[in-house]
Parts: C-alpha cells; sequence; structure tokens
C-alpha cells in the first residue's frame, strides 16, 4: 500500500498547527483576529486551487460564491439571530447559495463545452455583475426582513427599539444545540478566541476533505482532465460531469470561507465582489504554488502580512515647509506609492511570478523541508516549540527570560 | 407606440451597440489574431481617457486634439508591455492571462499614484437635439460615428494594406510567414499595439460622458469580454454581430423592464413596492444571461456557428 502520509508531511503539520494552536495564549488578541483572516483567505484561496491547480479550470469567480456566501448568512443570520438565539439557518443558508450559484454556473459552462479561457472569462463577467449588483442594492426598497443590503456601506440590521431605529450588525457564528444551558458565540476578542479556533477547525477540515477528495474517484478523474482531457473523455469519463461536480464543490468551500468573514467581521460589503479581491485570490494562489493545497494560506498569508506592514510605514510627517520643490516632489511621491502598494505589490508579484517563478513559494519550501527534515525535527521544531512556550509563559505568567 | 418613442428607442439601441462595438473591438483584434486574452484591456481604456484628460487640463489643447493623441500613446505602451512581458509567454495562454491582469492592476496603480483616486469629468460642448417629445445628446451621434469609421479603417487595413497582409499571414501560420520573409515578432507586436492603441481610443471618445476615474475599465471591462466571447473567432463580424445582438438586448431590458413588486410589511413608508428594472444596470444583468445562454447553444460564439454551418 501506498503510503499517505509522509513523515515530512506530520513534521510540516506539526510545524504548523503547534503556534496556530498556542497564538492567542501567546501573541494579544490582535494577532489571532489577523491570522484568523489570512485563514479564511486561505480557505477561499484552496477553493481556486482545488479546480485551477487540479483540475486545470482557472475561475477568477470564487470570490463571487464567497461573496454570495458572506451576503446569504448575513441575510439569514439578521433575521434569524434574534428569534431563535442561533445561527444554524444562516450557515446551511450561505453554503447552499454558494453552491447553488456555482451549480448554476458550472452548469452552463461545462454542458456548454465552452473552452478553458472562455470559463475564466464568464467567471469574471459574474463577479464584476454581482459587484454591480451589490453596489446598486443602496435603496430602502432592498431589505430582506430586517436586513438591509445597504449598497456601498454593506449589509446591516435595522430594527426598532423602543421607538428608536436601531442598527446592528451580523451576529459571529452561534450555536444553540439541544443540550446547551445557553448559546454559544464564537468571537474573537479579550476574553474568547472561540472564533479563532473555528476558523482554524474549519481550515484543517476543509484540507483534510479536499486532500480525501483528491484521493478519490472524482479527484483522480480531474487530475486527468487536467493532464489530457481528450484521453479521459475517451476512457469513457463524462469529464463535463467531474469539472461540473468539483466546481460545485470549490464554489460550496469559497461559500464557507465568506460565511466565515462575514461573522468574523460581522461585516459585509460589495468590495467582495471587486477586481482586487478576486485578483488577490488569484495571487495568494499564484505565489502560495498552484499545485500545492497549503499554498493559499502561505500566499494569503504572505501578502497580507506583506500589504499591512507597507501600510504601517505610510509616511505621516508632514512635509516641512522649506523643503525644496525636488524635496516635496519626492516625499510626495513616496508617500503616494506607499498609500498604493498593496495594488503595486500584487501586480508585481502576478507578473513576476509568471515570468520568474512558476511554482510560488510553497514547493520548495516542502523540498527544502525534505531535505533537511532530519534538521527539522531535531532542531527547527524544538526551537519553533520552546520559543512558543516562551511566550506563552511570558504574556500569561509573566515569566520572561528576554 | 408613438413614432417619437420608436425612434428614441432605436437610437437608444444603436448607441448601446455603439458603446460595445468600441470596447470590444481592440479587445477582440487581439484575441481574435493572437488569442490572446488581454485583461490589462480595461486599462487601456483608462489610460485613454487620462490622456485626454491631461491633454485637456494640463497642456491646454483642444478636446479633439487629446483624443487624436490617446491612441498613439496607449498604442506605444501596449507596445512597451509586449515587448516586455508578453513576448516571453507566447504559446501559454493562462500564463499570459494571469500577467496581462498583474499588468492590469499595477496599471491601476500607477495611475492613481499619478492621478489620485478622485474621479473627474472632462467639460465637452455639445448639446441635444429633439426627437419629437424627447431630446437626446449629439454626442452619442458622434460616438456612433466615430465607432463605424474604426470598424472601417481596421477593416480596410487588414485587408488591402502590406501590413495587414503580412499580419493576417502572421496569424494563420507564423512558420511559413517567417519563412517567407516576415519579420513575426515584430507583427505580434504590431498588431497588439494596434489593439491597445484601438482601447485608447475607445476610453478617448468615451471619457467626456464617464466619470474618469482610475478604476473605470473594470466597470467596462465585463461587457466587453462578454461581447468578444459571444462574437467568436472572426474579428470583425464577430464583433459587430454580438454587439448587435448584446446592444439590442441591453437598450431594450434597460428600457422596458420595469416592474413593481409588492412587497409586505418590513418597511416604511406603507406603501411599499419594490421597483426592478429600468435602469442600466438590469439592462447588464440581461446582457450577462444572454451572453450565458447563447453560449450553451453556441460554444463557438456566432462567427463560429456561421462558419461551422458553412
Amino acid at each position: 500500500m501506498r503510503r499517505v502520509w509522509s513523515s515530512t508531511e506530520t513534521l510540516a503539520a506539526l510545524l504548523l498547527l503547534l503556534p496556530l494552536l498556542a497564538v492567542p495564549w501567546a501573541f494579544k488578541p490582535y494577532a489571532a483576529n489577523v491570522l484568523a483572516v489570512y485563514m479564511i483567505y486561505g480557505i477561499l484561496a484552496l477553493s481556486l486551487t482545488l479546480i485551477w491547480g487540479y483540475a486545470g479550470i482557472m475561475s477568477f469567480g470564487q470570490t463571487a460564491f464567497f461573496g454570495i456566501g458572506a451576503y446569504a448568512y448575513g441575510a439569514i443570520g439578521l433575521n434569524w439571530i434574534n428569534r431563535t438565539q442561533q445561527t444554524h439557518a444562516a450557515l446551511v443558508g450561505g453554503l447552499v447559495a454558494a453552491a447553488l450559484l456555482a451549480a448554476v454556473v458550472g452548469y452552463f459552462m461545462f454542458y456548454g463545452r465552452i473552452s478553458d479561457v472562455y470559463a475564466s472569462i464568464i467567471t469574471l463577467a459574474l463577479t464584476l455583475v454581482l459587484f454591480a449588483f451589490a453596489v446598486s442594492t443602496g435603496g430602502d426598497e432592498w431589505v430582506i426582513g430586517v436586513a438591509r443590503f445597504g449598497g456601498f456601506n454593506g449589509m446591516f440590521g435595522q430594527g426598532e427599539s423602543s421607538q428608536n431605529i436601531a442598527n446592528f450588525q451580523i451576529p459571529p457564528v452561534t450555536v444553540w444545540l439541544p443540550g446547551m444551558a445557553e448559546p454559544f458565540q464564537f468571537k474573537i476578542n479579550r476574553e474568547s478566541a472561540a472564533g479563532y479556533f473555528l476558523v482554524l477547525g474549519a481550515s484543517v477540515l476543509v484540507y483534510v476533505v479536499v486532500r480525501w477528495l483528491l484521493r478519490v474517484r472524482l479527484g483522480r478523474v480531474a487530475i486527468g482532465i487536467r493532464e489530457n482531457e481528450a484521453r479521459v473523455a475517451s476512457l469513457g469519463y463524462d469529464t463535463r460531469f467531474y469539472k461540473f461536480a468539483l466546481f460545485t464543490i470549490a464554489g460550496a468551500i469559497a461559500g464557507l470561507a465568506g460565511i466565515l468573514f462575514a461573522a468574523w467581521g460581522r461585516f459585509v460589503n460589495p468590495d467582495r465582489f471587486g477586481l482586487g479581491f478576486a485578483s488577490s485570490t488569484v495571487v495568494y494562489v499564484l505565489l502560495g504554488g498552484r499545485t500545492s493545497l497549503l499554498g493559499g494560506f502561505v500566499g494569503a498569508a504572505i501578502i497580507g502580512y506583506l500589504t499591512s506592514y507597507l501600510a504601517e510605514i505610510v509616511p505621516f510627517a508632514t512635509i516641512p515647509g522649506d523643503a525644496t520643490p525636488w524635496m516635496r516632489f519626492l516625499m510626495e511621491a513616496g508617500r503616494r506609492i506607499v498609500r498604493e502598494a498593496p495594488l503595486l505589490v500584487q501586480g508585481a508579484v502576478l507578473v513576476g511570478i509568471v515570468l520568474a517563478l512558476e511554482d510560488g513559494v510553497t514547493p520548495p519550501l516542502s523540498r527544502l523541508l525534505t531535505r533537511y527534515r532530519r534538521w527539522a525535527w531535531w532542531v527547527l521544531l524544538p526551537v519553533v516549540v520552546l520559543y512558543f512556550a516562551h511566550r506563552v509563559a511570558c504574556l500569561q505568567a509573566d515569566w520572561c527570560l528576554f | 407606440m408613438s413614432v417619437d418613442t420608436a425612434a428614441i428607442v432605436v437610437l437608444e439601441i444603436v448607441n448601446s451597440i455603439t458603446i460595445l462595438v468600441l470596447l470590444a473591438l481592440g479587445l477582440a483584434l487581439i484575441f481574435g489574431m493572437m488569442r490572446i486574452v488581454n485583461l490589462a484591456q480595461g486599462e487601456f481604456f483608462t489610460a485613454g481617457a487620462f490622456t485626454v484628460l491631461s491633454a485637456v487640463r494640463f497642456g491646454h489643447l483642444p478636446l479633439w486634439a487629446g483624443m487624436l493623441l490617446a491612441p498613439v500613446v496607449v498604442a506605444g505602451i501596449g507596445i512597451v508591455i509586449e515587448r516586455l512581458i508578453i513576448r516571453r509567454l507566447y504559446g501559454r495562454p493562462l500564463d499570459v492571462m494571469l500577467a496581462t491582469w498583474g499588468v492590469s492592476i499595477l496599471l491601476i496603480g500607477l495611475i492613481t499614484v499619478i492621478f489620485g483616486a478622485v474621479t473627474q469629468g472632462i467639460p465637452f460642448a455639445l448639446g441635444n437635439f429633439q426627437v419629437g417629445r424627447y431630446s437626446y445628446p449629439e454626442y452619442r451621434i458622434v460616438m456612433t460615428t466615430v465607432a463605424a469609421g474604426l470598424m472601417l479603417g481596421v477593416s480596410l487595413l487588414f485587408r488591402y494594406t502590406a501590413f495587414g497582409r503580412r499580419a493576417r499571414a502572421t496569424i494563420a501560420n507564423p512558420e511559413m510567414a517567417s519563412a517567407a520573409g516576415i519579420n513575426t515578432p515584430r507583427m505580434f507586436m504590431l498588431t497588439f499595439g494596434l489593439g491597445a492603441g484601438l482601447a485608447g481610443a475607445a476610453g478617448a471618445i468615451m471619457a467626456p460622458i464617464v466619470g474618469v476615474v482610475p478604476t473605470m475599465g473594470a466597470l467596462y471591462i465585463a461587457r466587453a469580454f462578454i461581447t468578444v466571447v459571444v462574437g467568436g473567432p472572426v474579428v470583425l463580424v464577430g464583433t459587430l454581430s454580438s454587439a448587435s445582438a448584446l446592444g439590442f438586448i441591453e437598450a431594450l431590458i434597460s428600457r422596458f423592464s420595469l416592474f413593481q413588486i409588492e412587497t409586505a410589511g418590513h418597511c416604511a413608508p406603507p406603501p411599499c413596492a419594490i421597483n426592478i428594472g429600468g435602469s442600466a444596470f438590469f439592462g447588464q444583468i440581461a446582457l450577462l444571461i444572454f451572453a450565458i445562454l447563447l453560449l450553451r447553444l453556441l460554444p463557438q460564439g456566432i462567427s463560429g456557428f456561421w462558419r461551422q454551418r458553412r
């Protein structure tokens, strides 16, 4: 029997999961909050990796399913939270909405035998049209129950409390199962990191499910389609069905990411359908490596860290009055460039990776890990564990060595 | 329907078709001739509009001079991008698409750095004319004329000039054309430049009637791509026929799709009704749905369908 799980993978899993599990205790809540959103983007990127890296279908539209999931979760959650104190229906509704949209679009694309390039264009057009739609829902008539679409401002709830109109936000994921005394909210704040662990758990779950999918018939045929669709078809497989099924599953995964996003930020606005978000998703996958399931997470973390770091170094200093015109010009130019840095970095990464580094960063990293796995086991892993143990001890009990 | 209403509807359909032709022509040229999906086309459009803006505002040139300058400048940008990036990626269609997307994002960033993220208008002096009870902007007639002129010009260029013959030979069989002494890399470069220039011209023409903002390309790129995909492999015939079909649908739906739906409760003040449709947005939704349905029936696009029938 083939070995399913190599020791290098165990090592990688330990190296990633141990620190991630320790984060809420090792750092301030801000870190858990930021890491959660990177993981949410990672799940979205994983859905793109699944259909692009493994089935060869480039979709610019994963963000459409993400956004639909988020909006559906928001609309149902806002309406049900006050009545039932839980968001079970919203979770299911968000998943179903995303899967349904993916199924409809996938049906027309794959049963219409549209070529790959056209499929990417149609998914792109879908996102942009949804963007235009979400933006145009600012008026008073775009209301579902107490949930207002809100156009550019994003979705929020509006209800009446003692004759005042009160606004409230999309609820966090809230569970109230039969045996529980009171509903449990998955939040990320000073008291609780449940929301963080929810996202971490969802990431691991999705990763495991996708890995399993790729080992069973569906995934194997999909990889065959990527390599040579005509040959797979001539072996008697209905390639349309396999593409359609995989596309729908990927849509549902993207929808799950959208749900988690809406619950994480307690907010969703049309930017989730925008070109910028669509492009960042592709950049995550490309940078992380489109043939590696972890790639999307790695790419999301790198880009996320880079852009927030660049945003922090925006020069706030006012330009001194006695500066020469040239200095003035240079400072103003620098300030503007830094302000647009997220876009410029994304564009440069896209072009650079396509031209130079086709595999992204994860495969070379995993090769390095395989090559030096002895060192990683006996040096890197203990160092990482000790570092995080020290962070936890330092933050929780003030036992700081340095 | 009275005569003047009918006339206005016809004019609106013509205007829709005009806009689609303007948006799609350069894209169709690059896609049809070079099999490149150029996602930076929307930013070439934007660059054309900004060329006009800077010519008018900073160069104090008359509007028409800015509009003549725009295609030249944008064709130059296109040629530089072809030489630097796209040249290395021929034969890898998906990678070209991603690289052009990167270029598109970079261009948006650069234009924002230079001009700022504000919407700017370009003033122009053309009025309206009367059609029965309605008034209609004269500038739209100018746009239609220019679009027709561009179509005709491209058609003549490829049919009757030495450049056109060489370009078509290069597209049909690059190796053979190269053996016959045609400088094929140069032909690819010029074709790409021409496609970029056409997008620049479209941006310049439409600049006075839209808000000029660095992200404006994204608003139009979806419709341009849908038009090209529906048009299929034959550049001019495909673009014109799909622009006609889609423009017809878009204009009709935009005008005649006003539904009122009564809603029960949950809104104030009480007589609650949702007005759905009756806006340009619903025309665009209809356009997308119609295009997807059409592609379900004719996967090769309109011109591909006719080519198969022959």
